[in-house]
């Protein structure tokens, strides 16, 4: 064996636990859920025969279509608003911040400590009738009585999915800085690009893909959640997340759960395949720093 | 007088016999006493358990679980559902010990959740109050007499209001639906208790909704729905919302609203049964899953569970409903509020135990029917 076949094979031996990890944990479990959707459904059971009934069911349903839309457009809104804030927050990190740079990255890895859970009651406590916000427009003046239109809705939905994924993409984006140097900006400047132009022509392309990435990450992850919307979406917030876990705890339409659970899959992917090509028809998909 | 003496001076014939007997029984009960320890539940070593958080019960029982050397590892549910989606969902096994809703019976019966409970085991089953000695809608007892579950608590379910918005208490349910208070009422997300209620509400028997039944109750509860800012994930939810001041009113109202709002400091939380409509019980009793390997401590836990003692610490513990016989005598001052004992059958008429739709009918309108609606009815608004 000479030193160079090792060098070529050391990277697929390396990457075996992680495969192994990803066959056992992600491809059996969604292998599993994929037979369930096609059998029949019992009483918290399946069985054979095979069919397509599951799938009927959940796209014939009025209500999941109502509740797929709903969880595109809160996913939706809570990537953009996610990336949008972070993006500047990341820049003022990488380029801005100076010797605050790790003071702030400590506490934004903090906020992540957190529980998931916590910080949705706290969105509660502040939005509420007797909450932080409505008494302090009281305290103001601004309100004679508290505002409800605050909470239990799309809107307290998106509000604090924004804020629960705001530190992990304020942390991919600043990563996707990295790269690029201050001296890039600064040639850039002395080539005679102003402000924009630098964020147009430099920054963006470059940051398109970490966005892209951060968007889908957020996108989907909001989307299927079932925690938030229960707890502070009100009728009007619900997503599709709640009706899977209703009929795999509650129901016990195991078939159907995994059907609804599939095409949830499938839909993310689509996203992640038109993400993909958007960025490869753009060509800032081959952008790569090689230094 | 040494020990001979006496038996030398007082030796006559029926003191002889008055001897021998004694000297029998005692022989009797020496040779019987490996018996008695078998039959004796053994509490020793790790429980199991998976129920709602608090049924482990870590104060009420410590002196107990010290004194046998048991540990309890609990997992708690986040609602009724977890169980069976553990137990069928697989990583079930190994549960000693478990807990049913009474209107779980029928699905856990059917799914193979309850394993029979031995009586003989239990010798403080004699504690129980009358009605929860019962063999009430099989919901402890089968048909056959075999038990599969052991009372541990009760509650029930009407019109909770907040005293220091309505000032005058509401007469009937249909408060809810009052435009004043619109954004102001509350509703736990409990699709079974939802239907129950309300078809208690519009005189309606919920176990046998006609399809014609059913449409109504749905849109009476969608309708009530539309008075909410959304059905809340939880009791403890409602209860919260309550305390926050962001409702006024609850669907499905509990009194331990009341001891929850005290100790969080608002008192003005009260839960009235209407006349038109009343309200529903429900009772939580210990079980025994298919998965049990620590069979003894669990009959012991369940056995020590009964003493009025400890209900009583349990029913504090929960703001709830204590079920052994003197209990009542020993509960916190707010706790014996909650419900009348003195009345307890008169009260389980106004409130009787929430019976829920069948398995399976083709009669009448099944429980997967009503939690496949109650996800259209929570999007109602």
């Amino acid at each position: 064996m000479t030193p160079g076949t090792s060098r070529r094979r050391d990277p697929v031996l390396l990457s075996f636990p992680a495969a192994m990890g990803f066959l056992l944990l992600l491809a059996v479990p969604l292998a599993v859920f994929l037979a369930y959707s096609f059998m029949t459904a019992g009483l918290f059971t399946v069985s054979p025969p095979f069919t397509f009934d599951a799938y009927a069911r959940a796209l014939g349903y009025g209500l999941n279509g109502i509740l797929a839309l709903n969880s595109i457009v809160i996913g939706l809104l809570a990537a953009a608003a996610t990336v949008v804030l972070a993006l500047p927050v990341a820049y003022w990190l990488r380029y801005c911040a100076g010797r605050w740079q790790m003071p702030c990255l400590f506490i934004i890895t903090g906020s992540m400590f957190a529980s998931y859970l916590v910080r949705i009651y706290a969105w509660r406590t502040i939005l509420g009738t007797r909450g932080v916000f409505n008494q302090g427009l009281e305290a103001l003046g601004v309100i004679d009585e508290p505002v409800g239109f605050l909470l239990y809705n799309r809107f307290s939905v998106t509000l604090a999915l924004v804020h629960i994924f705001l530190p992990y993409v304020v942390l991919v984006l600043f990563a996707g800085f990295r790269p690029l140097a201050p001296a890039f900006l600064e040639s850039a400047q002395d080539l005679g690009a102003n402000a924009w132009q630098r964020w147009r022509r430099v920054i963006l392309p470059v940051m398109a893909a970490p966005a892209a990435t951060s968007f889908l990450f957020v996108f989907i992850l909001s989307a299927a959640d079932y925690v938030t919307p229960q707890l502070i979406g009100g009728t009007s917030g619900q997503m599709l997340g709640v009706q899977v876990q209703a009929n795999f705890k509650a129901v016990g339409d195991w078939p159907q759960g995994a059907a609804i659970s599939i095409l949830m899959l499938l839909a993310f992917v689509a996203c992640y395949g038109v993400t993909l090509l958007g960025l490869r028809l753009r060509r800032l998909d081959r952008i790569r720093w090689v230094n | 007088m040494g020990m001979k003496g006496r038996f030398d001076a007082s030796m006559t014939r029926r003191a002889l016999l008055r001897g021998g007997s004694a000297a029998l029984l005692g022989s009797s009960w020496a040779l019987s006493l490996p018996r008695a320890f078998a039959d004796e539940p053994k509490a020793s070593g790790v429980i199991n358990f998976m129920s709602w958080e608090g049924y482990d019960f870590p104060t009420v029982m410590k002196a107990w679980e010290q004194a046998h050397g048991v540990e309890v590892q609990a997992t708690y549910m986040g609602s009724h559902d977890d169980i069976q989606a553990k137990i069928l969902g697989g990583g079930g096994g190994g549960l000693d010990l478990i807990t049913y809703g009474s209107s779980y019976k029928e699905l856990y019966s059917k799914l193979k959740i309850l394993t029979p409970i031995d009586e003989s085991r239990i010798p403080n089953l004699k504690n129980l109050l009358p009605f929860f000695a019962s063999n009430f809608q099989n919901i402890w007892v089968d048909p056959d007499g075999t038990r599969t579950g052991v009372p541990c608590d009760w509650g029930a379910s009407s019109l909770s209001y907040d005293s220091s918005v309505i000032k005058e208490a509401p007469k009937s349910y249909d408060i809810l639906f009052d435009p004043k208070y619109k954004g102001k009422v509350g509703i736990p997300d409990d699709p079974l208790g939802a239907y129950g209620l309300a078809a208690r509400v519009l005189n309606l028997n919920s176990s046998k909704l006609t399809e014609a039944d059913f449409k109504t109750v749905t849109d009476w509860l969608k309708q009530l729905v539309k008075q909410t800012k959304g059905v809340s994930a939880s009791y403890g939810d409602v209860s919260s919302r309550f305390i926050a001041g962001d409702i006024a009113l609850a669907f499905l109202g509990w009194p331990a609203y009341k001891a929850f709002g005290t100790q969080a400091g608002k008192k003005t939380i009260e839960t009235i049964w209407p006349e038109k409509g009343g309200g529903l019980a429900f009772s939580t009793a210990w079980a025994i899953p298919p998965g049990v390997d620590n069979l003894d401590t669990v009959y012991a836990w369940i056995n020590e569970t009964l003493r009025p003692e400890i209900s009583a610490g349990m029913a504090n513990s929960l703001d709830g409903g204590a079920v052994v016989k003197g209990a009542e005598k020993l509960l916190d001052p707010v706790v014996a509020t909650l419900y009348p004992y003195d009345h307890l059958n008169e009260f389980f008429q106004i409130c009787p135990l929430q019976e829920d739709p069948p398995l399976e009918s083709t009669e009448y309108v099944t429980r997967n029917r009503v939690l496949a609606a109650w996800q259209e009815v929570k999007s109602a608004g």
